[in-house]
């Protein structure tokens, strides 16, 4: 989509929002001229003044996190003190060292990990290849195969949850990471991208492979999939991250609390510790802290993958 | 996204050499395979089989027994149905415009050179990579209504602490306000890709016609941003719609249903009542909801194509 | 869990022809998809057992498991639940053919499995005479078709603990000690008002009714001298909750939260307890089982807690508390499993256990009143007494196969009594066509 719908949105701007603002602006204002010199100082105003309601956007946005953070710290008596300060007053270490030591999070954390991993490995598989074949070659078939995928793009996983349990169990692969797994590769959305990705590429570049005598395969390989490095950093950001927290199903599918993920972990602490604040935001801080490091260190691909994925 | 399904023809080249043709249709069959057994095991099958549930009263023990529309006709007249459609109506209605509205103004604020540009972008993107699972615990820390530090905060400030966890409504805003949390950055970031790709000489004529800058947002900017608007629509409706953690590790659903939301409801009845018939009901109804509204949202997207 | 071979593909997995093709996708792609580890070992020298439990019960469970493999050389492997989720938890097990040896479940829960034929007939591994021990209502209660399928393990039921400092203040000084003296409703609002007109830091009082709790108002019922159906009980007799002394319990429960007396935050779906309200002194009253009394000795640090009796209206009654152990139908070792159920039942191992977790013995040739409780014990002769007051119909109706269905009646209609002032009279007709429905 992003790049069938860019050259529509510059006939927009030249079209009707431009026409537009033409009209509106037909009759020239006398003060343009004053206006001019002290257009710097205004901005360096504005400036000041976006910096500020920024700061305090962030601020508010990042509370709940810090929040987090100031419980995890605290004894049981400071959390439910009335008057208790807005930032730590302790460091408790053992509303970290306790849980750790009782329960399973770190095979939780493994299993996080190998479910979003594998999920990102099946699912660039899976959509690159079929994205390219709908995009660029003919088969039999080929639209109503592709209708009746993207007819599904917008199901929720909760209108066939009944059935894929029956299905989970036909295929025994309930209770397993597998479980989790496969099931959600039927999800439109990364198909639907990479089809839109591989149409946007020229066909004249894959004609000229042709030319040079490359079959299908050999054109795939060698021209498109090295072009797609950008709809791959999308796909693995989307995936990584939504399997990464996703809840539902592994919350169907897992029986045994050492198979859980972390969400379902979390689920699971915080009928252990009841109002026991103080373990709790420490484990649901920990579970929250391999994202916040993969999202520091990739931060300009997030922003940017999420960016492209979207369209400009 | 969807109003571009008008991009699938494409056709090849009919000059194509008949040799050629046919090992395009075998690479392409085997480039599809993966995703096509994918698609027909866990999902079109699955699809079929809710349909043939929603037709049974089914325990998940023993076999599924036939009992016409008896399930539908419950549905119809069950209170806690149309309440749980209600709020996820209230809920999808108050969270997508506001996460639509919010997004759009971060990326404003964030549109233009500033200091700690890129530092305020990842900070009001953080958000988006916390699992509902971790953020709900932590809101209903804050928003405990005794012991909160959302009211204490309230109070501090002169105004009446909120009965979060006993008024429906004000439980119910405490979760459209973490929904939107959670959603802000995402759109942000994506309206920022958006204002990114106007050429800056349409702002410059814009302003060298003395149009304010509300004007320039209104007539320049935002007709520009449709497809993104369009597009950003799509993805909340489809993930507004999936809400499920927020809510269970929240609320649970209560004060009295107020935030039970058709997806919490299903689930309820399917793994907890064990009804997975009158759940795979509920299924299809969610289904039919879905697809109107993709329908409306594709003609949308048609109209907008043509215009 | 490893799984035992499967003894047949659903039926319907083959008549949409998904099947095949499903399988082949499964050993396709399974490869990929990660450790599929397993926990528990079911082979036939270990069995696994779901259940949940505070520390204290956990720990008694450990114990008898232990003494199990010195003596018979079977490793019993405990998997513990949440309460909370513990029933979607052994559903999912027992559908997806990973079924645990036994598994615990309450005497209000046992109807969701007796009636689809989901447990199995243990009679063969228990010693002639065995049923005798028991009390015959919760013997009862662990029969499918006339065959039993686990064991009554323990009961327990309600009574009231109260904040004595709070008492103290509000010059409440003549608490109750025995059944007969227990205090009428209308003296138990007169004291709930006087703590509420003393100053105190939160609320009065709170019933135990949340989420699964929902059933406990039929204590209320009973003490108004009404019952969730008539002569015939829950198979052939009326209705009768919405009678008079069925409106006459709503509109008193109702009373609670309307005169302020009752903690508005503790309602019956919001998954917040009163016993975890109750050590940070925001409560002056609770109702709460005689099995949370390890737990709440250790959380109490700031006050000390009496307890008393249930207050009682034309009659004195309290709930039906208490969990069987029982052993699935498809478990992998139902045979040992069930030795595992007999042993769990033995009267030594009774004794200890109640002890342990100050819960009551369900054999008739253990004492309640002679047990040395671990916890508290100048706490248990009021819930032993109180136990006394369980109503033999509430018995019958809370372990019968509907009762599923009207304890979530319940919780709905209860709920928006509560909360969204639905009146008692809309609250208790409701309930009798959702509860008449449940027969239909």
């Amino acid at each position: 989509m992003s790049t069938l719908d860019a050259p529509r949105a510059q006939e927009a701007v030249t079209t009707p929002g431009g026409a537009r603002t033409r009209a509106a602006g037909g009759t020239p204002t006398p003060t343009r001229s004053k206006k001019a010199p002290s257009r710097q100082r205004d901005q360096r105003r504005s400036g000041a003044w976006r910096l500020t309601l920024g700061i305090v956007i962030a601020a508010v946005l990042i509370f709940p996190l810090y929040w987090m953070l100031v419980t995890a710290l605290s004894t049981p008596a400071q959390i439910y003190a009335s008057d208790a300060a807005l930032y730590p007053q302790a460091f408790r270490w053992e509303n970290f060292v306790a849980p750790l030591e009782e329960y399973p999070f770190l095979r939780w954390f493994g299993n996080s990990l190998v479910i979003a991993a594998g999920s990102v490995v099946l699912t660039i598989l899976i959509n690159l290849a079929a994205g390219y074949a709908f995009a660029k070659l003919d088969f039999p078939l080929k639209n109503v195969l592709f209708l009746a995928i993207i007819s599904t793009l917008m199901v929720p996983v909760q209108v066939v949850m009944i059935a894929q349990f029956q299905i989970a169990i036909g295929l025994d692969i309930v209770n397993t990471s597998a479980g989790v797994v496969l099931p959600r590769l039927a999800e439109a959305f990364g198909l639907f991208l990479s089809r839109q990705f591989f149409s946007s590429l020229p066909d004249e570049l894959l004609e000229a492979a042709r030319v040079d005598g490359a079959g299908a395969w050999r054109t795939f390989f060698s021209i498109a999939l090295p072009l797609s490095k950008p709809l791959i950093a999308v796909l693995v950001i989307f995936t990584f991250m939504w399997r990464w927290n996703e809840f539902v199903w592994p919350l169907i599918v897992l029986q045994d609390t050492s198979q859980y993920t972390l969400p379902i972990g979390l689920l699971y602490l915080q009928s252990q510790f009841g109002r026991d604040y103080g373990p709790l935001m420490a484990m649901s801080l920990l579970s929250v802290i391999p994202m916040l490091v993969v999202f520091g260190i990739f931060q300009r691909f997030f922003v940017e993958g999420m960016a492209r994925s979207g369209l400009k | 996204m969807l109003g571009s399904a008008t991009a699938l023809e494409g056709a090849p080249g009919a000059t194509k050499a008949r040799k050629r043709h046919r090992g395009e249709a075998l690479v392409g069959l085997t480039f599809v395979t993966p995703a096509v057994i994918v698609f027909s095991v866990f999902m079109f099958a699955p699809l079929v089989m809710t349909l043939y549930y929603s037709f049974t009263r089914y325990s998940g023990f023993g076999d599924a027994q036939p009992n016409g529309g008896a399930n539908y006709a419950q549905i119809a007249s069950d209170p806690l149905f149309w309440r749980s459609l209600g709020n996820t109506g209230i809920f999808a209605l108050a969270t997508v415009p506001l996460s639509l509205a919010g997004g759009l103004g971060l990326a404003l604020l964030l549109n233009r050179a500033m200091p700690a540009r890129a530092l305020l972008r990842a900070l009001f993107y953080v958000p988006v990579v916390v699992s509902a699972a971790a953020a709900g615990i932590v809101a209903r820390w804050i928003f405990n209504e005794n012991f909160g530090v959302a009211n204490r905060i309230l109070t501090d400030l002169g105004l009446p602490a909120v009965p979060w966890q006993t008024s429906g409504p004000a439980a119910m805003v405490s979760i459209i306000i973490m929904s939107i949390w959670s959603t802000l950055g995402f759109v942000m970031v994506v309206y920022l890709a958006g204002l990114q790709g106007i050429p800056s000489e349409v702002y410059e004529a814009s302003a060298l016609d003395g149009a304010s800058r509300w004007r320039t947002t209104r007539s320049i900017t935002w007709p520009i941003l449709a497809p993104t608007t369009f597009f950003l629509l799509v993805y909340l409706i489809i993930s507004t719609f999936q809400v499920f953690d927020l809510v269970i590790v929240m609320t649970g659903g209560g004060p009295a249903n107020a935030t039970t939301l058709l997806v919490n409801y299903a689930y309820t009845e399917g793994f907890e009542q064990q009804r997975k018939g009158y759940a795979a009901a509920l299924g299809v109804v969610l289904y039919v909801i879905v697809l109107v509204l993709t329908l409306v949202q594709w003609r949308a997207g048609k109209r907008r194509d043509l215009a | 869990m490893p799984t035992p071979p499967r003894p047949s593909r659903r039926s319907f997995l083959s008549a949409v022809g998904v099947g095949g093709a499903a399988a082949l996708t499964g050993t396709a792609l399974s490869a990929c998809g990660g450790s599929s580890g397993s926990s528990g070992g079911s082979g036939s020298d270990s069995l696994t057992m779901v259940l949940w439990g505070a520390d204290a019960e956990v720990a008694a469970f450990q114990k008898i498991a232990d003494a199990f493999e010195a003596e018979d050389g079977t490793k019993v492997e405990l998997q513990v639940q949440p309460y909370s989720q513990v029933l979607s938890k052994v559903d999912s097990l027992l559908q997806s053919n990973n079924a645990p040896d036994l598994f615990r479940v309450s005497y209000t829960d046992i109807g969701r499995y007796t009636g689809v034929g989901a447990l199995a007939d243990i009679s063969s591994a228990l010693p002639s005479g065995f049923a005798d021990s028991f009390n015959p209502a919760l013997w009862a209660a662990v029969q499918a078709d006339g065959k039993p399928v686990g064991v009554p393990h323990h009961t327990d039921c309600s009574a009231v603990l109260y904040h004595q400092d709070h008492f103290a203040q509000a010059g409440i000084s003549d608490v109750p000690t025995t059944l007969d003296a227990a205090w009428t409703w209308d003296e138990w609002t007169q004291v709930l008002e006087q703590l509420k007109g003393a100053n105190l830091p939160g609320y009065p009082t709170a019933v135990n009714w949340q989420a699964a709790g929902a059933f406990r108002w039929l204590s209320f019922l009973s003490q108004a001298g009404g019952s969730t159906y008539g002569p015939g009980g829950p198979t052939g007799g009326e209705v009768t909750i919405d009678s008079d002394a069925g409106l006459k319990a709503m509109t008193y429960a109702q009373g609670l939260y309307t005169k302020g007396l009752h903690d508005p935050s503790l309602l019956v779906q919001a998954a917040n307890y009163p016993d975890d309200v109750f050590p940070t002194g925001k409560l002056s009253t609770i109702y709460a089982g005689d099995f949370l009394l390890p737990a709440l000795s250790d959380s109490v640090k700031d006050f000390e807690f009496g307890a008393t009796f249930l207050p009682k209206d034309s009659a004195a009654a309290t709930d039906l508390g208490g969990n069987a152990v029982v052993v699935p139908e498809n478990a992998p070792n139902a045979e040992k499993a069930a030795e595992f159920a007999a042993f769990l039942a033995s009267k030594q191992n009774m004794i200890d256990f109640c002890q342990a977790t100050t819960v009551l013995p369900t054999r008739r040739d253990v004492e309640a009143d002679e047990l040395e409780y671990a916890v508290r014990p100048d706490l248990m002769p009021v819930f032993v007494a109180q136990a006394t007051t369980i109503p033999e119909p509430l018995v019958e109706t809370c372990t019968s196969a509907t009762f599923s269905g009207v304890n979530q009646a319940l919780q709905q209609e209860l709920e928006k009594c509560f909360s969204s002032g639905q009146s008692p009279q809309e609250t208790v007709d409701k309930l009798a066509a959702d509860i008449a429905n449940l027969k239909a």
